[in-house]
């Protein structure tokens, strides 16, 4: 077993890069701090290591990291990121994205990356609602909620990442929030044990914008109610989760996630956390790719 | 060999190790050679989503240390602009190679125009510098690509290869040299401490060390200091702006090309590119059997755009003859440069169909009439 130094969270941050633009009380910090400590745990080397971004609040992650980072444009993130996990197949390449980053405007790029089934660590911090802009609707955004796009509250039925997910060929979904950090935090070390595209949801908070509109009240109100609104999925229940999976061919979509997950236990409302789905025998797209160049090689020689 | 397949082996040559593309007629040859010859040399061959994550991904490999490219045409030019625009500001190298087609919009498909020349200039938002190179045969289509990798490494910056679809169709011999001069990406000779990956020189960029060594630094489309972090400092702005400007102004000479034909004692000037430059190479042919002294200027940079030379040529002809197959976009930047010295007239056409010689020829007699 590898022994492990202690974490130091410092090591892993850019001093001169801060003070964050994030307001007090964001869960985006204690996301940052989780995929350093993933990163940490899993003995990785940071040269090694990059963190690509898109644009909103989430995005501004990667100015204070200090891994190898790239801060893009909006949602177009995971095209980068396969662009540079491509040119460098041997690093850990993690994308941090928020909710309308990756599904709004980003939705085609996250779409055909987990369709090319590429290894990245993708991890979506998922507040509902458009922070650095002012409180727009996002594609999260829950039927009734108030936005300043939405002043009557949105009617727009919001997207089901997970089903995306499923449907387009992912490697690994995990759900996490913000209010449970160890497990943020192992989930992260685990997806970024995966070969393929790994993709972890965090719900986070934006008190100040979406909270205020809809009297969720402070931040550490609304993470109280992350506790209230989700459960831990039971880790009998996650390997059925995946059984359906494996029942299917590889190629195919997955059985839709309502019958996946509550397979033999009663209806619950609560939103699952924990590892979702997880599709066995993946391959990352980079890996297989280069195995190719190297049959061809040997094969010209 | 056809331009299109020119341009590839170009890329090859040059040593593009990394393309990512979306099919779009009629620059689709360049992506399927290259989907056959990225394997063989060890390289990486990627159909991307669209042309967004096309340019994307080529600005992701490249900060990887890989030279790259992508290839489109008209609506997928449009589409990569605003990841064009991230190259421009953060300084990556790379190659877009653009076969123009008739537009707007979906517009002629299959048909050759040269309407992207402006798009080529200020497609991106925001002020910017730009390299642009327009290849009017199948030979200077290798060799222009091959030149575009090089000046994209040497001034860090995306070069776009402005193609029309008469050269990329074009069948003609070409002669290939076995190594063509190839700029490659220096590392940093200075720690990863004393590294500046954006540092302000003037006229000068500092080497882009790839991800993945111990240089960990931050690159953003955000403005940025000499580091890469994001600033709202007007003063430290400004300087990002005297960096971006001088690191092309400075070595104009050696960006700058053009070639020129029969000027010396001409009354007519012909400024041509491209596709077009090859019917007014003819058209002076023609002009000077029938006795009038016409010329030809034709830029093989197009942007910048070679001012310096185009001020002297209006000081030395009566008249300026622009052809082009679209409606006169380099025509108002001759005028602009002639400054009233030389009178400046266009030939254009943007229905599909290539500028005949004789059509260049008809101008050029009714101007010298007009002379005479």
């Amino acid at each position: 077993m590898k022994l492990q130094n202690s974490f130091i969270l410092r090591e892993y941050l850019r001093p001169q890069a801060f003070p964050t633009t994030w307001c007090p009380g964001c869960g985006l910090g204690i996301v940052m701090s989780s995929i350093a400590q993933a990163v940490h745990f899993r003995g990785l080397d940071k040269n090694n290591v990059a963190m690509v971004s898109g644009i909103g609040c989430t995005g501004r992650m990667s100015g204070y990291a200090d891994f190898n980072t790239l801060h893009t444009t909006h949602g177009r993130a995971p095209a980068f990121a396969t662009g540079l996990k491509m040119a460098r197949p041997d690093m850990s390449v993690i994308v941090v994205m928020g909710d309308g980053d990756s599904m709004s405007i980003g939705g085609n790029h996250l779409v055909h990356a987990m369709r090319r089934n590429i290894g990245l660590t993708a991890v979506v911090v998922n507040n509902a609602v458009y922070g650095l802009t002012g409180g727009q609707s996002s594609p999260t955004t829950p039927v009734g909620g108030r936005t300043s796009t939405a002043a009557s509250g949105s009617f727009e039925r919001p997207m089901n990442l997970e089903t995306l997910a499923r449907a387009a060929g992912a490697a690994f979904y995990a759900r996490a929030t913000v209010n449970q950090t160890a497990a943020l935090t192992r989930l992260i070390e685990r997806a970024m044990g995966v070969s393929g595209f790994a993709l972890v949801e965090v719900v986070s908070n934006c008190h100040v914008l979406y909270g205020r509109m809809n009297e969720l009240g402070d931040a550490s109100q609304m993470m109280k109610s992350m506790e209230e609104q989700t459960r831990r999925v039971n880790p009998v229940l996650l390997r059925r989760a995946a059984a359906p999976l494996r029942l299917t061919s590889a190629g195919s979509p997955a059985t839709p996630v309502s019958t996946a997950t509550a397979q033999g236990v009663h209806q619950d409302p609560r939103v699952p956390r924990g590892v979702i789905f997880e599709r066995h025998g993946s391959r990352d797209y980079s890996s297989r790719y280069y195995a190719m160049l190297e049959q061809k090689a040997r094969a010209r020689a | 060999m056809h331009g299109n397949e020119a341009a590839a082996e170009g890329a090859i040559a040059a040593g593009c190790r990394f393309y990512a593309g979306y099919p779009i007629t009629p620059s689709t040859e360049i992506a399927e050679i290259l989907s056959g010859r990225l394997p063989e040399v060890g390289g990486v061959f990627i159909q991307m989503e669209d042309e967004i994550a096309s340019m994307a991904a080529i600005i992701g490999a490249s900060l990887g240390g890989l030279k790259s490219a992508t290839a489109t045409s008209g609506p997928g030019f449009s589409l990569m602009q605003e990841n064009l625009g991230f190259a421009v500001a953060s300084e990556i190298p790379c190659v877009v190679i653009n076969v123009q087609r008739v537009g707007p919009s979906t517009g002629l498909p299959t048909k050759a125009a040269q309407g992207d020349v402006m798009q080529a200039r200020w497609g991106t938002h925001g002020d910017h510098p730009i390299i642009v190179l327009v290849p009017s045969s199948v030979q200077e289509a290798y060799v222009l690509t091959v030149r575009a990798f090089n000046l994209a490494e040497k001034f860090r910056t995306p070069v776009i290869v402005l193609m029309d679809a008469i050269v990329a169709q074009l069948k003609e011999k070409v002669e290939l040299p076995d190594t063509p001069q190839v700029v490659n990406r220096p590392l940093p000779a200075e720690s990863p401490e004393a590294y500046k990956p954006f540092a302000f020189t003037e006229g000068g960029v500092a080497p882009l060390a790839p991800f993945g060594r111990e240089y960990r630094y931050h690159v953003t489309g955000l403005l940025h200091d000499e580091h890469g972090f994001p600033t709202e400092d007007a003063e430290v702005v400004s300087r990002w702006w005297r960096h971006m400007t001088s690191k092309i102004d400075a070595h104009l000479d050696e960006i700058l090309q053009w070639e020129e034909a029969l000027l010396d004692d001409a009354e007519i000037a012909l400024v041509a590119y491209g596709g077009t430059a090859r019917a007014a190479a003819h058209a002076v042919t023609l002009a000077r059997a029938q006795g009038t002294r016409a010329g030809l200027f034709k830029p093989l940079t197009i942007w910048p755009f070679p001012e310096k030379a185009m001020r002297e040529l209006a000081g030395r002809v009566e008249r300026i003859i622009v052809p082009e197959m679209n409606l006169g976009q380099i025509r108002l930047e001759v005028e602009r440069l002639a400054g009233g010295r030389a009178a400046v007239e266009g030939v254009n056409r943007a229905d599909g169909l290539a500028i005949t010689p004789e059509q260049i020829l008809a101008a050029i007699m009714k101007v010298s009439r007009l002379a005479a």
